[in-house]
């Protein structure tokens, strides 16, 4: 689940328009949504609150043996008048799972963002503060977040810990995304690390496409069912004169496809000879199914991770939906813009790894309460099979 | 002097590598290991070679049966190898990763992608330069300590050899390990070695311990052959926070372990805490006859309780009677009569003891102690008899106890003037007093003699206790939980007790006089009382005592004539035993110039 602060951050973004999966960083999302999900381990609770729609705090505390806790406020220039709270929430805002990717919308000329008062102009960069204070760990982070202009975007995070080398590190990084192709460039003080992302996609250029048939988009969009994509990063550590690089392509249907929305990405490092092929199909309204295969040239290990999603929603969906985990929908008529997220209740995660480690993770809201539940199950182990088992309740208002 | 090192039966011994290699991979898995190393060090192979380090001897300063202590010059240029096996982290960014918090993490999509490698590592053409410190003993096992960092320098040869700068990274890091493991580790498992080789009756002797802690069990002279290392440790352990003479208490601990049973430890260890704890409960003690049950012509003068056994508690027990208003323990009064006695005599306190005839003794004594007590002394007696007296007042102190039984009346209201109670005493008497109570209570004087039990330093206080008649059969305690000494059971050897200080004090006032001017100079008084107890501690001739068994007092007699001789002549070897192992000390300590190594100072 979605912390308050992430929801927050992400009501940001859209509220600024920037495009959080036009990012290589961002390629494998859906795998990892659906594969690598955190199960939540003892009790944890979150009371968060957007005071004003610039302001935003937020409580934790977890139990797990010891108690602790943070603190967290968040500031942005931009009012944030699309943060709802627990009770209203959208569960798909609230909760990763399969990215439904929209078409590369053309990004604001940086005239648009212009404000003109009296012969001055006014206008401002939206800004994000964020800073946590983890308290028995006395560690802290903070976020700072800007648009520079309506193509760029400044991110900086800093976490202090006085157990950390030098007390803490910072990461810069400098985010461009120009639709067709993104960048993004990042520093961190840590090893003196620099690395350099990128992402492409194939085909359609929003840039070029949309003043001609501004007038009958609908009809040019539907020609595009699926988008490709190729990315790369490379890092390079100064300090530790080490780096690292990866190269990789996704493919993923748009919302204008009639079949089954898929994702399939494929990553490759060729230093260490690492492959990873994933593989997320939508097999209907409610369930995402989804499998990772890793595998690495050089020393021939190998990990095979299968995951589900399941979305369960109220009145005669509900029943269908329980009868069968692995039912597979009939694609005919499926679509995906149309649907109402209103009547969802819940979302069951599943995945199992090759090692018989089970994930089990549910995700859903009981009155004006989100909760997510879920335990971590090693089926080798038979005297202990439950490895971590856990709750988490977050309130927003 | 010759030693003699046997290098090839050490690997000659097919379950030692087996052993060792478990060692070490526990020692090398322990401390938390760097992030680039995914998986548990395992030692593979291990091979210790043909070649011997050479040793060269710089220092002997303890020798005996049961313990050494020296220090050594090592160079070792053998060819021994070591092999290990683990798997490294290839991806130099997934280890920096691992390390990285999540929040400030670049997030790199596949650039981090693990990749374990398995790694083989061999370790040979070791050099190692060093001073060693040895210290063994029989009880404790085998300390051995680096002075200085004895690596030199060492072959790193691994997969990774093709590749300069993994193959100097791991050099590097490796060596770091290794002096490590070589200052810290190595002493621990050699001493868990040792543990494991001489120490087989540590386990057994815990386990006795917890079986025979009945009070009530007549066990108390049945186990003499039991280490009682366990319960002794323990006492050790409480008696740290007793100050000053808490090392010399440890140090002793060796002797004293191997001869005292654990049963009668524990015992004794009750009986003191009750004693200072207000507790009413006095375990009883077979054959042997508390103080405060006896009969009131029994009940006497504390000062003849011969609680203090070490000379050297003197001092603390003074300043206890210092604040001498107020009636102090039976053990404390004992061991004032020891100063009182010592004072009194002079800091030589050899003349005295040596004309200590029984009648005329007492009474000078008996004055002398109640002065003592009235004017709260807290002369500069005790002090000054510090060394050489130590002994002696042991011997005095029997006579003390001897002549009790003649004057009853005066003991007896000396007694009740003296009201035992439990005094808080500070800390350092703490262990004095402890100390006294080991004495006081073991039995194990009785000629019966089925006891090996015996402590050294216990049969010094023999001839005191003597007199007092058996009470085999143990009363209800009576409300004086103080009055813990107790007397073995053989009575009416009045001769021997005398005699036996007569033939005593000689040796044991030799042996002051030998060793105090030694100690004197490093060590305060609580020191320096350690150095006379553990002299008269080490005097092998006392053991044989326990075992002559007469209860007549004939027996007695020739058994203490016997018994003169066997001392006279343990206690010339052991003279020359130490004066060889000081002349050692003496040499080296002129060669080197300069005070010895910290290690060296005993109770330091």
């Amino acid at each position: 689940m979605l912390g308050f602060m992430d929801y927050v951050q992400k009501s940001f973004y859209r509220a600024t328009k920037w495009d959080e999966d036009n990012s290589y960083a961002n390629l494998n999302a859906t795998a990892r949504a659906l594969l690598d999900f955190q199960t939540p381990k003892g009790l944890k609770m979150n009371i968060s609150s957007l005071s004003s729609p610039n302001f935003a705090t937020s409580y934790s505390m977890a139990s797990l043996g010891v108690v602790d806790g943070s603190v967290s406020y968040l500031y942005s220039s931009r009012a944030l008048g699309n943060v709802r709270n627990s009770g209203e929430v959208e569960l798909k805002d609230a909760i990763f799972g399969y990215r439904d990717l929209k078409e590369i919308a053309k990004p604001d000329a940086s005239k648009d963002w212009e404000i003109w008062q009296g012969g001055i102009r006014v206008d401002r960069r939206d800004t994000l503060l964020y800073g946590r204070m983890y308290l028995p760990a006395s560690t802290l982070e903070a976020l700072y977040l800007r648009r520079l202009a309506p193509t760029r975007q400044l991110k900086i995070s800093a976490v202090s810990n006085s157990r950390l080398p030098n007390g803490g590190t910072i990461l810069a990084l400098l985010q461009q995304d120009n639709g067709k192709y993104s960048s993004e460039y990042l520093y961190s003080t840590d090893v003196a690390l620099i690395g350099i992302r990128g992402l492409y996609n194939f085909g359609f250029d929003p840039r070029k496409a949309l003043p001609h048939n501004s007038g009958n988009g609908s009809a040019d969009s539907r020609k595009i069912a699926g988008r490709f994509s190729a990315g790369a990063e490379v890092y390079y550590g100064i300090l530790n004169k080490s780096g690292g690089v990866s190269t990789g392509f996704r493919y993923t249907t748009l919302p204008s496809n009639t079949g089954s929305p898929l994702t399939m990405t494929l990553t490759i490092n060729p230093i260490i000879g690492h492959f990873q092929a994933a593989y997320a199909v939508k097999a209907g309204k409610g369930a995402v199914l989804c499998s990772r295969y890793d595998f690495n040239i050089y020393s021939y290990e190998s990990d095979l991770v299968l995951g589900c999603e399941i979305w369960r929603r109220k009145q005669q969906q509900a029943t269908r939906t329980e009868t069968g985990t692995e039912e597979v929908w009939q694609p005919d008529g499926f679509t995906t813009g149309g649907e109402k997220e209103e009547d969802v209740t819940g979302v069951l995660k599943a995945r199992i790894t090759q090692n018989f480690n089970i994930g089990l993770l549910w995700e859903g809201r009981f009155k004006q309460l989100l909760f997510s539940i879920g335990s971590n199950i090693d089926l080798k182990r038979r005297d202990q099979p439950f490895r971590t088992v856990g709750i988490e309740i977050q309130y927003n208002s | 002097m010759a030693f003699n090192f046997n290098w090839s039966p050490l690997t000659a011994d097919p379950e030692f590598y087996s052993r060792a290699r478990d060692l070490l991979t526990a020692a090398l898995n322990k401390s938390p290991k760097p992030p680039i190393i995914v998986a548990d060090i395992l030692v593979t192979e291990l091979n210790l070679g043909t070649t011997p380090p050479d040793l060269e001897i710089l220092e002997i300063g303890d020798l005996a049966d049961d313990r050494f202590r020296g220090i050594f010059k090592m160079e070792y240029s053998g060819d021994a190898f070591l092999t290990l096996q683990t798997k490294v982290q290839a991806n130099p960014l997934n280890t920096y990763l691992s390390t990285a918090p999540s929040f400030t993490s670049p997030q790199p999509l596949a650039a981090s992608a693990p990749l374990t490698i398995p790694l083989q590592i061999t370790l040979s053409n070791f050099r190692l330069s060093g001073f060693v410190i040895l210290v063994f003993s029989k009880a404790k096992g085998v300390t051995l300590v680096f002075r200085n960092d004895p690596l030199e320098s060492l072959v790193v040869s691994s997969t990774f050899d093709s590749i300069p700068f993994i193959k100097d990274y791991l050099q590097k890091e490796i060596e770091k390990q290794l002096r490590n493991l070589f200052q810290e580790e190595l002493p621990a498992i050699i001493h868990r070695l040792s543990l494991r080789w001489w120490g087989q009756d540590y386990d057994s002797a815990s386990s006795n311990t917890l079986r025979s802690s009945l009070p009530q069990n007549p066990t108390l002279n049945s186990g003499p052959s039991l280490s009682a290392k366990s319960s002794f440790e323990n006492l050790g352990e409480q008696a740290e926070g007793g100050g000053t003479s808490q090392q010399t208490f440890s140090f002793n601990n060796d002797l004293e372990s191997d001869t005292l049973s654990s049963k009668s430890l524990l015992r004794l260890a009750t009986l003191t805490d009750s004693q200072r704890t207000l507790s009413l409960f006095t375990p009883s003690i077979r054959e042997a006859i508390y103080r405060a049950w006896a009969t009131t012509s029994e009940r006497s003068d504390p000062t003849s309780t011969p609680s203090s056994t070490n000379g050297t508690h003197s001092s603390t027990t003074y300043s206890m009677d210092g604040s001498g208003a107020r009636p102090g323990l039976v053990a404390m009064a004992s061991s004032l009569s020891i100063s009182s006695s010592s004072g009194g005599l002079g800091p030589n306190g050899r003349p005295v003891t040596r004309s200590s005839a029984l009648g005329k003794k007492k009474k000078t004594r008996v004055v002398n102690l109640r002065r003592k007590k009235d004017t709260s002394t807290s002369d500069g007696d005790t002090s000054s008899i510090a060394g050489s007296s130590a002994p002696e007042s042991i011997t005095s102190s029997m006579e003390v106890g001897y002549e009790d039984k003649e004057h009853v009346e005066a003991n007896e209201a000396r007694a009740s003037t003296i009201i035992p109670e439990i005094n808080i005493p500070p800390p350092s008497l703490a262990i004095n007093d402890r100390r006294g109570d080991y004495v006081d209570v073991s039995p194990l004087r009785s000629p019966t003699g089925r006891d090996g039990f015996l402590a050294n330093r216990t049969v010094h206080h023999a001839g005191s206790d003597t007199k007092i008649p058996p009470t085999p059969s143990t009363p209800s305690p009576p409300q004086q939980t103080t009055q813990h000494i107790i007397y073995p059971s053989e009575k009416g050897m009045p001769f021997h007790s005398s005699e036996y200080s007569r033939e005593n004090s000689a040796p044991t006032s030799l042996f002051s006089g030998q060793y105090s001017p030694q100690y004197q100079p490093q060590q305060l008084s609580p020191g320096h009382h350690s150095s006379a107890s553990s002299v008269s501690m080490e005097n092998p001739f006392l053991e044989s005592r326990g075992r002559t068994g007469s209860s007549s007092s004939i027996a007695e007699k020739a058994w203490m004539m016997k018994m003169a001789g066997e001392m006279a002549r343990r206690w010339g070897e052991e003279r020359l035993r130490r004066e060889k192992a000081e002349e050692l000390l003496d040499e080296q300590r002129r060669r080197d110039g300069s005070s010895p190594p910290p290690a060296y100072q005993r109770s330091q």
